[in-house]
């Protein structure tokens, strides 16, 4: 993407409201440099023909009405052509960016922290605005300004012309040069917000330490250090800014006097009128705002460059998956008629070569199947799960879907058969109908509403009916930020909603359970197993409770399939799922907790 | 999904003169730059008196030389005057200039110094805030309040309410020095005045109304995107990315709304100020030809005009845009006030740090541990949710060692929140020495109890920083004991310079084991009685394992411990070990009574065991979640 290229793409796509400006702000300018001509006429109109009710003079104190009005309507309309398609620019780029961003995958994630997305999106998308639409009109109006007005000038007075326009030009230049100056200045200054930030950040994040080893001193002090940086920068910007700024209509004042000394030699002497010197006084007050604009254009061009640079390095950042198979998409159909299969499964993370994760799993789910998968912390439960849900890349031939190896599929493909709810639930701040259609992909948003029988069904499954009827709104409260605070048991129902509205083959619930009480945990394994048969499922859990239904379990100990049975199987055998059966059967047993009493895993115990 | 959404479209009133807990918290730093302030107090009204005269001089040039000289058809008598008065012109234009360069210098050394005192101000309470605090706000949003938020309010306090003020004066003082030239065409032009008022009032609101709404529609896309950003791996597990595009792109369309209207006004008012400064024009020249042929009105006089016009106007042209840099300085200084709003932390509290405390600090005589009780402690996080803490109840005298175990969720992190005051309010009673917990001030707190993190969380400064934290009890020397008692002094050694050698991003230049062992060396360094250890659970090398476990065994002769405990040595060599469930103490006794308990001691015994037979294989499932 070349980036004039592109800024001209950008121009054409808006060709229409960019000309109309142009037209409008053409027309601005010559009606607001025409009026000192005809206060210039007026005034001499009257030496001539001193008459203030004649027609001449009356003529031209009409034109400026007229002027004055039709420059509102010009003005209003070349500024809103102008501002209207870098708007535009602005709102296609943020939705193309997020487009791109959602195919970036999980290591675009790891190295850029959200933050520092959401600030390229924010800044960087903005100064693209900025110059799309400010920028570009000030280039124009400043550019149209500076060549009318001193032709206009020079027909008044050619010597006076020449004598304005060397201070001028003089003081133009040293403004530029400061400005250079200011911007480097202002590089250091972002430099040293950028540190201070990183300090605060690093702070916040080991506030506990700080507060235990009461180093508050200390980061009280490397922050002062930091912000008077950061201070003594900005008093450094200011004071140039305080000698620099004022120069230009200091400048313009000191160029009147001028022209009094100047232009009035010449009116004593006939070669000026009156009128002539008014006007040229006019014209001098015109020159500074377009003078002042061109050094912002130019900070707004530069910025807005700096910003296509660094939006150009994400738009060519691509997933670095594999294109999809055309062919291997086109073997699975709709439902699944074999299942899952992994095979030989070996997995070691990209940055820990050395430390395999999973070493020859394999394992099988059938259609309709539901299957349990046990595992201490760290035994590569998740790991394998991001490896099925095609998260994380499985080994060419490892894992496949009624035979067909998903690393030829495409994520939308594999991701049609099998749906994930991870261990933490992720929730918008928006409402809990919303939040459980949001699985729906593809639809718009409000077409929750039009068909809420899904929905609601798919709540009373995931067992979220009692809560719901407490909810200020039913479905349609509002949760996170703006909403009710849940509880991390309701967040998990509402995860298991959302997966259970979306038809799939597979469904993996990943640990889902362990912020539920025994009891609803009880009800919802129930649910699970009733709400639509047809489908596989993965039970991911360390809890047995959540297991010992499952058609067959799967013990998962150091990356190693090292069990496989059903519960009454493997409770009877050594190993870590009996070790875990009692402890959490006993401790349901311990009649320490009333709660928990009367429920029934030691009672199915043989 | 806009159904119930509260739409909150009021932009906050005037707040800067409600609860000003932010102007009481800066009032002693305003009052050292008040000499500042009175001499930019003073200069102004000179730059007004300069930008006054020099249409003042030309029209004195004009009435008095040019056109008598035009008249007479010769300069000779008028020469030396006009040259006279051009010199004082330009010296006028000169020491306008100056003085204005001036007053802008000595307002923004004291503006940009007042900012950084409040930036310093801010984060010193931010560290001071109660730990829920920083539980319930990102620390994205509190860094936006010590940088940006700060930014924003220092950049217009500095340039546009500045500019407000000083145009205001200069506007005074054109009018005035109008009516004194001619006060028949000064009310004419004054007739302008009421329409332009009108303009001004009638946009004023939407104005500031649109802009509200423009940046509540900003951010609610930009926190729609910070959500989809976050949950991008559920999105994507969902396939759900059209539909997260398409709701963004209707946030954005809802801001491109509010902007376009935003920018309607913004582009009318631009346009009205313009056109009603011609229209003046026009009138102020048709009521001036009259008088001007009558002799009334002189052209120097309405040369005078032409120039006060243009300077009265001009300014008000940018008025919207500063309306907008101000509100969002309103905004800032809202979001400032809100944080500095927020009780510290008791422990925390320092009687400068309120402005209605009438505490004082009294020095604490230092005091040994002799032992800490927990005497049925119950808690919950939120008043309306669960309990946590289900009555707890142990002691720990000196000398001895605990070792607190049991799965996630079961309430041992709970206890070591409670015991480092990052949470208050529990039932129950905590005592050190018999006093409560409730009553001891962090810093009392911090003679006794030394606490081993389980997140090891070093700081970017040198390894030596990093075990004495800057204490002032620590120097040098018990720096080096301190890594010697943890055996560190080894690697520290090795590395190549040393104790000075830089800690780079949170330690990425030192290994998991490594970090642990200065994490040790740091809570031991200050000598105090009581070591609190959170083990951290991520594996590490078996020779550094082999270090840690010395020196917890070390710091179980020589200290009192209380543990957090997941490694089997911890746990088996203590002299109490406290089973924890569901918020309960299930079991309680020393290693040999608890296994012979047969219960949930001896399952996860068992647990741990095949853990260790693993030894350390099977990565961390937890790197995963970076991508969340």
């Amino acid at each position: 993407m070349n980036k004039a290229a592109f800024v001209i793409s950008l121009i054409l796509r808006h060709l229409g409201s960019y000309s109309a400006g142009v037209a409008a702000m053409a027309l601005t300018l010559w009606m607001s440099l025409a009026i000192p001509r005809y206060l210039q006429e007026a005034i001499d109109i009257l030496r001539d023909d001193p008459d203030p009710a004649g027609g001449a003079f009356l003529s031209r104190i009409g034109w400026i009405l007229f002027f004055a009005v039709a420059i509102i309507l010009t003005r209003t309309a070349s500024r809103l052509l102008f501002f209207v398609p870098g708007r535009k620019v602005e709102f296609q780029l943020k939705n193309d960016l997020l487009k791109h961003l959602s195919t970036l995958q999980r290591e675009y994630f790891l190295a850029n922290p959200t933050g520092a997305i959401i600030s390229r999106i924010n800044n960087d998308i903005n100064g693209i605005r900025m110059m799309m639409g400010f920028g570009l009109m000030g280039l124009f109006s400043s550019l149209g300004t500076l060549s009318l007005a001193p032709f206009y000038m020079y027909e008044i007075s050619p010597r006076l012309t020449l004598y304005v326009a060397l201070p001028i030009m003089t003081a133009f230049v040293v403004l530029q040069l400061a400005v250079r100056r200011l911007r480097d200045e202002q590089m250091v200054q972002m430099k040293g917000m950028q540190d201070l930030s990183d300090f605060t950040v690093e702070s916040y994040n080991g506030v506990d330490v700080i507060r235990s080893f009461r180093a508050l001193e200390w980061a009280q002090e490397r922050f002062s250090r930091f912000s008077h940086g950061v201070r003594d920068s900005s008093i450094r910007m200011a004071t140039m800014r305080a000698f620099f700024m004022p120069i230009l209509v200091h400048i313009a004042n000191g160029l009147k006097v001028a022209l009094v000394l100047v232009g009035g030699m010449m009116v004593i002497n006939g070669e000026l009128t009156m009128g002539g010197f008014m006007a040229y006084a006019l014209y001098l007050s015109m020159l500074v705002p377009p003078l002042m604009g061109m050094t912002f254009v130019m900070f707004v061009v530069q910025r807005g460059m700096t910003a296509l640079n660094s939006l150009e390095t994400v738009f060519n950042t691509t997933p670095g998956l594999p294109p999809a198979d055309a062919a291997a998409e086109g073997e699975l159909g709709e439902t699944l008629t074999r299942g899952l299969s992994v095979d030989g499964l070996d997995y070691a993370y990209p940055d820990a070569q050395e430390t395999p994760v999973l070493r020859g799993v394999g394992l099988s789910i059938a259609p309709g199947e539901t299957v349990g998968l046990f595992g201490t912390i760290g035994s590569g439960k998740t790991t394998l799960v991001n490896l099925i849900n095609g998260y994380l890349r499985a080994p060419e031939g490892a894992v496949r879907l009624d035979g067909v190896d998903i690393s030829r599929l495409s994520l939308a493909t594999l991701r049609r058969h099998v749906v994930t709810v991870t261990q933490e639930p992720f929730l918008f701040s928006d409402t809990v109908r919303e939040n459980i259609a949001f699985s729906m992909g593809g639809s718009l948003p409000g077409k929750a509403g039009e068909n809420p029988e899904p929905v609601e069904k798919a709540a009373s499954a995931a067992a979220l009916e009692p809560d719901l009827k407490r909810f200020p709104l039913g479905l349609d409260t509002l949760v996170g930020e703006k909403g009710i605070t849940l509880s991390g048991g309701q967040k998990q129902r509402i995860a298991l909603a959302r997966a259970l509205l979306r038809p799939c083959s597979l469904l993996i619930l990943d640990d889902v359970l362990s912020a539920v009480d025994q009891e609803t945990e009880r009800q919802l394994i129930g649910e699970i197993y009733s709400f639509r048969m047809a489908r596989s499922t993965l039970i991911v859990s360390h809890r047995i409770s959540a297991l010992e239904r499952a058609d067959r379990i799967i013990v998962l100990e150091g990356g190693r399939v090292i069990a496989q049975g059903s519960h009454a199987e493997l409770i009877r055998q050594e190993g870590p799922y009996r070790q875990a059966w009692i402890f959490q059967g006993e401790r349901d047993d311990s009649g320490l907790n009333a709660a928990r009493n009367g429920s029934g895993t030691p009672g199915e115990s043989p | 999904m806009k159904a119930g959404m509260p739409k909150k479209n009021q932009p906050p009133a005037w707040r800067l003169f409600n609860p000003p807990v932010l102007l009481q918290l800066m009032w002693p730093r305003l009052r050292e730059h008040r000499w500042r302030f009175i001499m930019v107090l003073a200069l102004v009204p000179f730059s007004a008196l300069a930008a006054t005269a020099v249409p003042y001089l030309t029209k004195v040039a004009v009435d008095d030389y040019i056109i008598p000289a035009m008249q007479a058809g010769s300069l000779a008598a008028y020469r030396e005057p006009l040259y006279w008065l051009v010199a004082l012109a330009s010296g006028v234009v000169l020491a306008g200039y100056l003085v204005e360069a001036l007053y802008v210098l000595l307002l923004q050394k004291s503006g940009q110094n007042l900012i950084a005192d409040m930036r310093e101000m801010v984060y010193q309470r931010s560290l001071r805030l109660p730990r829920s605090y920083f539980d319930t706000h990102p620390i994205g949003t509190i860094l936006t309040r010590v940088t940006s938020d700060i930014e924003a309010l220092g950049e217009s306090l500095a340039t546009n309410v500045l500019a407000l003020v000083v145009d205001l004066i200069k506007a005074m003082a054109f009018l005035a020095m109008m009516f004194y030239l001619n006060w028949h065409l000064t009310l004419v032009l004054l007739a302008a005045f009421p329409v332009l008022v009108l303009l001004l009032r009638f946009f004023q609101s939407r104005v500031r109304l649109s802009f509200f709404r423009a940046r509540q529609a900003l951010s609610e896309a930009t926190g729609f995107l910070q959500e989809c950003l976050s949950g991008m791996k559920t999105v994507q597990l969902f396939a759900a990315e059209e539909q997260a595009v398409a709701r963004f792109r209707e946030k954005n369309r809802q801001f491109l709304h509010a902007q376009n209207s935003s920018n309607l006004y913004d582009a009318l008012l631009y346009s009205l100020v313009e056109g009603v400064t011609t229209l003046a024009l026009a009138l102020v020249l048709w009521y001036a030809a009259g008088e001007l042929l009558a002799g009334v009105l002189t052209l120097g006089v309405l040369v005078a005009f032409m120039e006060y016009i243009q300077r009265l106007f001009v300014p008000l042209r940018e008025l919207s845009q500063q309306m907008a840099v101000i509100q969002r300085a309103l905004a800032a200084l809202d979001h400032i006030n809100q944080l500095c709003t927020v009780s510290l932390d008791p422990a925390e509290e320092r009687p400068e740090d309120d402005p209605h405390s009438q505490a004082t600090e009294h020095a604490q005589a230092p005091w040994e541990f002799r032992e800490l009780v927990f005497e049925n402690v119950r808690f919950r996080y939120s008043p309306e949710g669960p309990l946590i803490l289900k009555g707890i109840s142990f002691a720990v005298k000196k000398g001895q060692s605990l070792a607190i175990v049991g799965p996630t969720g079961s309430g041992k992190s709970t206890i070591l929140r409670l015991l480092t005051r990052a949470y208050g309010g529990y039932e129950g009673s905590i005592r050190i020495n018999g006093r409560e917990l409730d009553c001891l001030k962090a810093t009392e707190l911090a003679g006794i109890i030394s606490m081993v993190h389980q997140g090891v969380f070093l700081f970017s400064g040198s390894v030596g920083f990093n075990i004495s934290m800057g204490r002032e009890a620590v120097g040098p020397e018990e720096v080096r004991q301190a890594a010697g008692y943890v055996h560190a002094q080894q690697f520290i050694g090795q590395l190549e310079e040393g104790y000075d050698t830089p800690v780079n991003q949170g330690g990425a230049n030192l290994s998991a084991g490594q970090s642990q062992l200065l994490s040790f060396a740091r809570a031991v360094a200050a000598r105090t009685e009581l070591i609190v250890l959170d083990e951290a659970t991520s594996s590490v090398d078996s020779l550094t394992e082999n270090l840690i476990q010395q020196a917890v065994e070390k710091l179980y002769q020589d200290k009192t411990v209380l543990a957090i405990a997941h490694r089997l040595s911890t746990i088996r060599n203590a002299d109490l070990i406290l089973v924890m469930a569901g918020g309960e103490i299930v079991e309680r006794g020393n290693h040999n009574e608890l296994m012979a308990l047969g219960g949930a001691y001896e399952a996860l015994v068992g647990e741990l065991e095949a853990a260790a037979r693993d030894g350390g294989d099977g990565g961390d499932d937890g790197g995963d979640d970076g991508g969340r």
